[in-house]
């Protein structure tokens, strides 16, 4: 044992570290340099994966960090169906994630077994998104589906390659039932040649330190990350934490609850009470959800350490089975990773920040921020002649690129869901490039404009794009829409973001609203499709925001000289300069007009109402701009108390609500809870008529705090 | 080949810390180094030109006007971008498309944890749309109104205050006349303005990185001015050739054809460095090398095939993506300053970080506290302290000891067990990267030799070269001044690009005409660079690959072009793919697409040679001059380790490892199962498996 209670000296640890790493960068390359599709060698959406022998996840490269844990969730699968009988040379294929792999149908899971010796030491698993794998329509996203089987060819883990020998039978029953089988039969092979890459490295590298010594150290390894995050959880304040979304399909919405228990040096999130599952294809799995929610949990509280198994360790998953977040056959699936997964793993961090917004000294405090804006899809296929004129069909990712979320130091960016993580995932594509592929003629590609995802830091833009038909007569399109109706939250009272927005335009200047999950969309001669992507919340009051930055979103184009004045409450003259003394006026007008306009606090208190003969404790933190002193939730900014201990921080706020309806369905509310002693907006909420709040903050030591032990109000004269 | 016995060639190399100097009369070489002045590089070149005058004999004044090339390896582009100090930009584009530059195609970038923008050189005030539109064919969808492209060129200039001004439009590669008459309105609106076009710099697919080719030269527009200045300064001292100036693409251009295109000295340091070791690899029959270059903060590594350093014809510059024909160099923070520490797991790790020059290494004594990899080095016996820098600098052993020591306490080994780790790791580290550049392309380290150069770089690479399995190294003689070899030795290298787009085999035609476009547009060039016909010659290749793949692999073009021709080259292309992918990767049938045609019109300049020795006899090898012990394993006793002075082994000796072979300002490392010899041009070359 070495001082670090492990078996492999820390050297050596940290030198097979790197000797992994570089084997999975090789075998990502090496997908990268074979394939075809724009999805893999533009957008870059697959991923090189290596496991030890029983499938737990060592080390992961390419920029889809959710496929990793998927990966490993494939070769259990693997090991379950075929057990003895797996043998070195073999190959495995598997796509349906009701048996045996994959993010969805189109994201295919192959699967090398590395042997030493006659032992298997090591699992290679690559994946990428593939651009059909049959179904009713391409692409293999079939909003229409209400049954999996509908949906597109399933393979069970079934082998490619059998002791080195191609199954050319398996082969052969993939090209028959996948369009465009000539591309992505290129894709499935950069694959299988990323994971002969990989492999051969590995077999050496355990060759080289023995099994015995390799299975220890890659243990060790493991141990090292767990232990570092446990400790950075146990670093949290005890406590619940809630938020609640809602997946939309048109006009339906789809519960995702979340409450987070952090509890020592572990995280347990639980899922009770989201939906039933669905007749639509957004129904997920567990280890969907646990893949998207421990790789966006350890983007914030582990960038640094690498990440395995040891990550997956400390944090606990419920979802409950026959759940949107646990379906079961036939449940369609092929969005399993996307709608209510992003909800899930958005949900789960809104309740892990708020645990950090309320731990004292967090060094994650600076990573605070509105929820990643995953769920925001905008993606769509198209297919109809293409330019060779041959049938074609390409998936839109440019509609991937919503705007990020605000950060508590800096505007959110544009075009990028993420805000917090190592590397960027999704990259689009050129202009010139998507025109001399695919027979579109762009109108214009822009950063949406729009005073949406407000705040002191406002959130970044989603993409804009619209396009008409060149070089064909018709396209048939699929819309893969998320968020039309309840758009992402923003944090510490900065206001929610963009929703998602397709709509098509006739040449006499009509416009029509398509649906999000439009599946019989037609673009015709004279048409124009456009679509506008959603993006992430705003961080602080709008009215805190800096007034020359929102003077420069004016003179950009990204902010009206009105919006400006209403959400910002800055006044821009034309020549683009910012009129302080007029701006001030303004601000202060719109406070007091917030809380003239607001609904009274559920509790309305005051420091009268509070019995505060005890010693004045310490403030500590509750949520950004709220502080807890004794049992009472203070406003940071005006020192006026909010609640009493162990209740709701907002109970004391006025709230001002808004209410914006639709032809069917229940209509969405934005609730902004109000500091009663300024008029400036705590937090914003966004929930589907007739919720109640979307999010709880229940540190232990919150609920806990007895009564008396408040601090004397300053206020007070 | 231009005859070079007699002919004077000095090669320039000006880096961060040193401006290295070469001078070669075509038989004999002779080099020097002085301090690099960052206020005016004028006087540090001087400096050292003329300690190598005098080292020749002779003096600067009696020097130069004998020269007969004088090649410059510059950073003057790459401090403009590194400063960010480049000139204020407009951009004028196709409307509907403004935001495309600032986007950066979704690119974004980890600083501090947080995924941001990449540096953008244009703010989004100065970008101003033109109502016009061209589409995949040429076609003209939509015209422009030429007075439009003079209003926004008059608002850029006059409310935005721009210093330099880019034109990029939709598709211009494809039809040029829109870009063209916008350009000529505003050249001919503001005469004085540098106004820079997509279509005229990189006329090829791909609206974001022609833009940003175009807007990249445009923002380093004056930065030649310090290379003006020492051009004067020169001719003034009797200099009667023009400068020459080592570009990216690993070649020389003159300095009118800099000031057209200065990105393309953006990388001038390192490709020099580069281009010389293709002429090492060349000179020693090595048809396939990797090299590596080890200074203090980083470890640098290119490719050389067939005697020329690999490119790549895209890539970013200063965190911009662009589309430059660059010598493919891939630097990790790993090198002689890089310093040792505990991450948050408790584990050891090398750098990023570096103690820089100062405090620089504990050993250095000028107040460095933490390990760097030089102290490892010293504590492990690697280096000599009382010899280091040929004994100029005194090292503190001890201070190294105490730092590994206290380093090592924190994870529980000894001080000399973590400089061991420390050494172990940084070269874990070089291995993955030197790994990554031989499989992004698919090629196989057994075929490769290495050649290493920077300070501390031989005492890492032949661990490199056996952990990836190169079977040989070469350090060559002029390790320490390469670059600036590479400044005097390197070609004139003109390189044009058509786009192409067909299915193999196709019409020979179809070549035959984009050759004669290329044909004419280098013979021009070639012309302007004033290179006698007898001295040029052009090449073609053409970019291959599977229909809609992202990568293409590159094949030499044979003329004349014939139906077989293009018959071999789909060939050429599946077998070349099938040997780098592996068979499985191979799909029957799938179509193969030639999409690109290159020239490179290459011009033969009077240039330095290696110096070429006799080989002496084997049996004269010189006996060790001392032993150091050296811990090369983790948990044994030190070995006595023999050391040789470099200076006393001839071509012909040879040494076997373990060994050390001490030369002024680099070390090599012979490790067991190894053997070093020198060949006739004084490289030292170590066969890894003995």
């Amino acid at each position: 044992m070495t001082a670090l209670g492990l078996r492999t000296d820390p050297i050596t640890l940290e030198v097979l570290r790197h000797r992994l790493e570089a084997i999975g960068e090789e075998g990502a390359n090496t997908i990268e340099r074979t394939a075809i599709s724009p999805v893999v060698t533009e957008s870059k959406d697959y991923s090189c994966t290596i496991l030890d022998e029983d499938g737990g996840l060592l080390v992961g490269a390419g920029k889809i960090d959710y496929h990793y844990y998927a990966a490993s969730s494939a070769v259990h699968a693997t090991i379950a169906a075929h057990g003895d009988s797996i043998g070195a040379g073999d190959v495995f294929l598997a796509n349906d994630p009701h048996n045996g792999g994959g993010l969805h149908a189109q994201d295919v899971m192959v699967q090398r077994p590395v042997f030493v010796d006659g032992r298997r030491v090591a699992w290679i698993v690559n994946s990428a998104h593939l651009m059909d794998m049959g179904g009713m329509v391409l692409g293999s996203w079939a909003p229409a589906a209400t049954e999996c089987f509908q949906e597109a060819l399933r393979f069970p883990p079934v082998r490619l390659f059998r002791g080195g020998v191609e199954a050319s039978d398996v082969f052969a029953i993939f090209r028959n039932n996948v369009r465009l089988s000539a591309l992505v039969e290129m894709d499935l092979r950069s694959l299988v040649a990323g994971c002969h890459v990989a492999h051969e490295k590995i077999a050496a590298v355990v060759a080289e330190m023995g099994r015995e010594r390799f299975i220890e150290a890659v243990e060790d390894m493991c141990d090292l990350t767990e232990r570092e995050l446990r400790r950075r959880i146990g670093d949290l304040e005890d406590g619940i934490y809630r938020a609640v979304s809602w997946t939309e399909w048109d006009d339906e919405f789809f519960r995702v609850p979340c409450t987070l228990t952090v509890a020592g040096d572990r995280l347990y999130f639980d899922y009770e009470g989201a939906a039933p599952q669905a007749q639509h294809f957004f129904n997920s799995k567990p280890y969907i959800i646990a893949s998207g929610l421990v790789g966006e949990i350890c983007k914030y509280l582990a960038q640094d350490l690498p990440f395995n198994r040891g990550a997956f360790r400390p944090v606990e998953l419920h979802c409950p089975t026959g759940t949107i977040v646990n379906s079961e056959p036939p449940a369609p699936v092929a969005a399993a990773h996307m709608d209510v997964a992003f909800n899930a793993a958005e949900v789960g961090m809104r309740a892990l920040l708020m645990a950090v917004a309320a731990t004292a000294g967090s060094p994650t405090a600076k990573y605070l921020s509105g929820p990643t804006a995953g769920s925001a899809l905008a993606t769509h296929t198209w297919s109809g002649q293409g330019l060779s004129g041959l049938p074609d069909g390409w998936a839109m990712l440019d509609g991937c690129l919503a705007g990020a979320s605000a950060g508590n130091d800096r505007d959110g960016t544009d075009l990028g869901s993420w805000m917090v993580a190592a590397s960027g995932s999704l990259e689009m594509i050129d202009v010139e490039v998507a025109e001399s592929w695919y027979p579109i003629l762009v109108e214009f590609k822009r950063a949406r404009p729009g005073a949406f995802g407000a705040g002191m830091f406002r959130a970044g833009a989603g993409c804009n794009m619209a396009y008409s038909l060149h070089g064909t007569s018709n396209l048939s399109g699929v819309m893969l829409g998320m968020r039309e109706r309840l758009p992402i939250v923003g944090m510490a009272g900065g206001a929610p973001g963009a929703v998602t927005e397709f709509v098509m335009r006739d040449s006499t200047g009509g416009v029509d609203r398509v649906g999000g999950h439009a599946s019989d969309v037609v673009l015709r001669p004279g048409q124009t499709f456009e679509f506008r992507c959603a993006s992430g919340g705003g961080y602080g009051d709008p009215v805190d925001r800096d007034p020359a930055l929102v003077a420069a979103d004016v003179k950009r184009g990204r902010v009206s000289f009105d919006d400006a004045r209403a959400v910002y409450g800055v006044v821009v003259h034309t020549s683009f300069m910012v009129d302080h003394p007029a701006t001030s006026a303004r601000r202060a007008e719109l406070l007091s007009h917030r809380l003239a306009q607001a609904e009274p606090p559920a509790t309305p208190i005051t420091w009268d109402d509070i019995e505060t003969d005890a010693a004045p404790d310490a403030a500590q933190p509750l949520y950004p701009g709220v502080v807890q002193r004794g049992h009472v939730a203070v406003s940071a900014r005006t020192g006026v108390p909010l609640a009493l201990s162990p209740a709701h921080f907002t109970d004391g706020c006025p709230v001002l609500e808004e209410r914006r309806s639709f032809e069917s369905g229940p209509a969405v509310v934005t609730r902004s809870y109000l500091d009663p002693g300024s008029g400036h907006v705590l937090v914003v909420d966004v929930v589907p008529e007739g919720e109640p709040r979307a999010f709880a903050t229940a540190p232990v030591r919150w609920t806990t705090a007895s009564t008396g032990s408040g601090l004397p109000p300053r206020n007070r004269s | 080949m231009p005859d070079v016995a007699g002919t004077t060639c000095i090669g320039v190399d000006i880096g961060g810390t040193f401006t290295d100097v070469v001078l070669s009369d075509g038989g004999r070489t002779w080099r020097a180094k002085s301090p690099t002045t960052p206020h005016d590089v004028s006087e540090g070149v001087l400096d050292a030109c003329r300690l190598v005058a005098l080292a020749h004999g002779t003096t600067i004044e009696t020097l130069l006007p004998t020269v007969d090339r004088f090649g410059l390896g510059t950073t003057a582009v790459t401090n403009t971008l590194a400063s960010w100090t480049g000139q204020r930009l407009g951009l004028v584009t196709t409307a509907g498309f403004e935001d495309i530059v600032p986007l950066a195609r979704g690119t974004r970038v980890c600083v501090d944890g947080w995924l941001v923008m990449p540096p953008s050189l244009v703010q989004r005030d100065c970008i101003v749309g033109l109502d016009e539109r061209i589409d995949r064919d040429g076609s003209i969808i939509k015209s422009l109104d030429v007075g439009a492209a003079q209003r926004a060129a008059e608002h850029l200039v006059e409310h935005e205050h721009v210093d330099a001004l880019t034109v990029s439009l939709l598709w211009s590669f494809k039809n040029p006349e829109h870009e063209q008459r916008a350009v000529h309105e505003i050249r001919t609106r503001y005469p004085d303005l540098l106004v820079t076009s997509g279509f005229e710099l990189q006329p090829a697919i791909r609206e974001y990185e022609r833009s940003t080719f175009a807007l990249l030269n445009a923002y380093v527009g004056r930065s030649l001015n310090g290379v003006d200045a020492l051009a004067a300064q020169l001719a003034h001292l009797g200099l009667r050739v023009p400068m020459l100036l080592v570009h990216s693409g690993g070649g020389s251009m003159t300095t009118d054809e800099a000031r057209r295109v200065p990105i393309r000295l953006a990388a001038s340091g390192p490709a020099a460095g580069v281009t010389a070791s293709s002429i090492v690899a060349r000179t020693s029959n090595v048809t396939r090398a990797i090299t590596c270059d080890v200074g203090g903060t980083s470890y640098d590594v290119a490719l050389v095939i067939d005697a020329a350093p690999e490119r790549r014809t895209r890539g970013d510059i200063m965190g911009i993506w662009t589309s430059v024909p660059t010598v493919d160099v891939k630097s990790l923070g790993a090198g002689g300053g890089s310093l040792a520490w505990i991450d948050s797991r408790g584990l050891m790790r090398v750098g990023p970080r570096s103690a820089g020059a100062v405090p620089g290494p504990v050993c250095y004594g000028r107040g460095g506290t933490e390990p760097t990899v030089t102290d490892a080095l010293l504590v492990l016996g690697y280096l000599d302290p009382d010899h280091f820098l040929g004994g100029r600098m005194a090292l503190d052993l001890d201070g190294a000891h105490r730092a590994c020591e206290r380093l090592g306490e924190a994870i529980g080994v000894t001080g000399p067990e973590c400089a061991w780790g420390i050494r172990e790791i940084a070269l874990a580290e070089m291995v993955k990267a030197t790994r990554s550049m031989l499989s992004t392309r698919g090629l196989d380290a057994r075929d490769f030799a290495l050649i290493t150069y920077g300070g501390c770089g031989p005492l890492f690479t032949t661990g490199v070269a056996r952990a990836i399995g190169a079977p040989r190294l070469l350090v060559p003689a002029l390790a320490s001044v390469l670059s600036a070899f590479g400044a005097a030795a390197s070609d004139i290298r003109r390189e044009r690009t058509l786009p192409l787009s067909a299915t193999l085999p196709c019409d020979p035609a179809l070549l035959d005409d984009a050759i004669a476009v290329l044909d004419a547009e280098l013979t021009k060039e070639l012309d302007a660079d004033s290179v006698a016909p007898r001295n040029r010659s052009i090449f073609y290749e053409v970019d291959v690959r599977f229909v809609r793949q992202r990568w293409e692999l590159t094949i030499a073009l044979p003329l004349p072009v014939t139906a077989a021709t293009t018959d071999m080259l789909a060939r050429d292309f599946r077998s070349e793919y099938a040997r780098r992918y592996g068979e499985g990767a191979v799909m029957a049938g799938a179509d193969v697409e030639i999409v690109a045609l290159r020239g490179l019109g290459v011009g033969r300049t009077v240039q330095a040679v290696l110096e070429q020795r006799e080989l002496v006899d084997l049996r004269s090898t010189p006996a060790p001059t001392g032993q150091r012990a050296v811990l090369t394993e983790r948990n044994e006793s030190p070995v006595a380790v023999p050391s040789y002075r470099r200076n006393e082994l001839r071509p012909g000796h040879r040494v076997d490892g373990p060994a050390l072979l001490d030369d002024v300002d680099t070390t090599v490392w012979v490790p067991a199962q190894s053997f070093a010899h020198i060949d006739a041009y004084g490289s030292t070359v170590v066969e890894m498996n003995a």
